[in-house]
């Protein structure tokens, strides 16, 4: 099934409702001076939050058919392979590797779980140290680590990937906004 | 090189139950991290921590400002209404009255009676005043003041 996202600006924000082979969801894709762009079947946004600039990553895919159709008891199985698979595409691809002790679990209001972690450079001094591998530049290149949620929506996965842009992004920052877009999901 | 890197058919095992460790991670320790953090969002990750407490099926004492006056409601519960949760409280300002009715606070924030008795707020609104919460288990049937000796 075609996948459908169009973008609403509100009082909260820039909301992006979302309708594929699933329950329709919408999330907060940016909070002020919002870009988009499609990059293959994934979206990218870039907006203005007080830390300085960010990009948000979408990754939307269906699930295969024989994962697709297990029940929810199945949700984190599910969410921990596609990390697995992540992780593993940016350490081959990126030189990255996990956050130590930046994997956790957590429930939106309704009961969903979704799944959180960084990932950052595999040769970062100090991992678990706050603030470790900014940008100091003063640029405005990404940050070198990435916040991630993500969940299973049906026959769905919705991964949101979260980036600094220049020296405002902490780790901690980061990561924290990676769990407020996840809170900002609504499902219908 | 196209398929080395292809979603698994089969669900793998991961060591995702480490993450269930609840020791591990609870919301108060993201909202204590603050430094470089979004203040929207540390105010956002508050009013998640209280829905999480009221998805419990707890109550919870919410401390309010609107940075004049400081005020403090009880928290009973939440529901859904579009994109917002929608949080039940009940408030001792007055008889039918609330200090987060618009008009009897600062901030602007516009509660509603709720049918059932109170009244809500969205979520949203909440972040602009809420300063923190404390929340209030239920009571334990094995401590519900009876003597259960012999």
């Amino acid at each position: 099934m075609e996948k459908t996202l169009r973008i609403n600006e509100t009082s909260e924000g820039f909301i992006a409702y979302c309708q594929g082979s699933s329950s329709p969801f919408s999330f907060l894709a940016g909070q002020r001076e919002l870009s988009a762009q499609k990059v293959h079947d994934n979206y990218l946004f870039a907006s203005q939050a007080s830390p300085g600039r960010y990009m948000l990553q979408l990754v939307w895919p269906d699930l295969h058919a024989g994962i697709s159709d297990l029940d929810g008891s199945h949700d984190l199985e599910i969410l921990g392979g596609y990390l697995h698979y992540e992780m593993e595409y940016q350490k081959q691809a990126l030189g990255n590797q996990l956050t130590p002790d930046s994997l956790g679990v957590r429930k939106l209001p309704t009961g969903r779980q979704f799944l959180i972690w960084c990932s950052e450079p595999a040769d970062s001094p100090s991992p678990a140290g706050p603030g470790d591998g900014e940008d100091t530049s003063g640029s405005r290149t990404a940050t070198p680590y990435s916040g991630f949620a993500s969940m299973r929506n049906g026959r769905e996965l919705v991964v949101f990937g979260i980036q600094g842009l220049g020296s405002g992004w902490t780790r901690d920052a980061v990561r924290i906004k990676a769990i407020r877009i996840a809170f900002s999901t609504f499902f219908d | 090189m196209a398929d080395e890197y292809a979603w698994p058919e089969v669900v793998e095992e991961v060591a995702v139950q480490d993450a269930l460790d609840p020791q591990q991670q609870t919301l108060d320790e993201y909202v204590a991290v603050s430094t470089g953090a979004d203040p929207e969002d540390l105010a956002y990750l508050m009013v998640m921590g209280l829905l999480e407490a009221l998805a419990d099926g707890g109550s919870c004492i919410l401390a309010l400002s609107d940075r004049v006056t400081n005020h403090m409601v009880n928290g009973v519960g939440f529901f859904i209404r579009g994109r917002n949760y929608r949080i039940i409280f009940h408030d001792p300002w007055g008889p039918g009255q609330s200090f987060l009715q618009l008009g009897k606070n600062m901030a602007g924030v516009a509660a509603e009676p709720y049918q059932g008795g109170g009244f809500s707020v969205s979520h949203h609104e909440l972040t602009r005043v809420l300063d923190s919460f404390i929340g209030l288990a239920k009571p334990d049937k094995a401590d519900d003041g009876k003597d259960t000796e012999n």
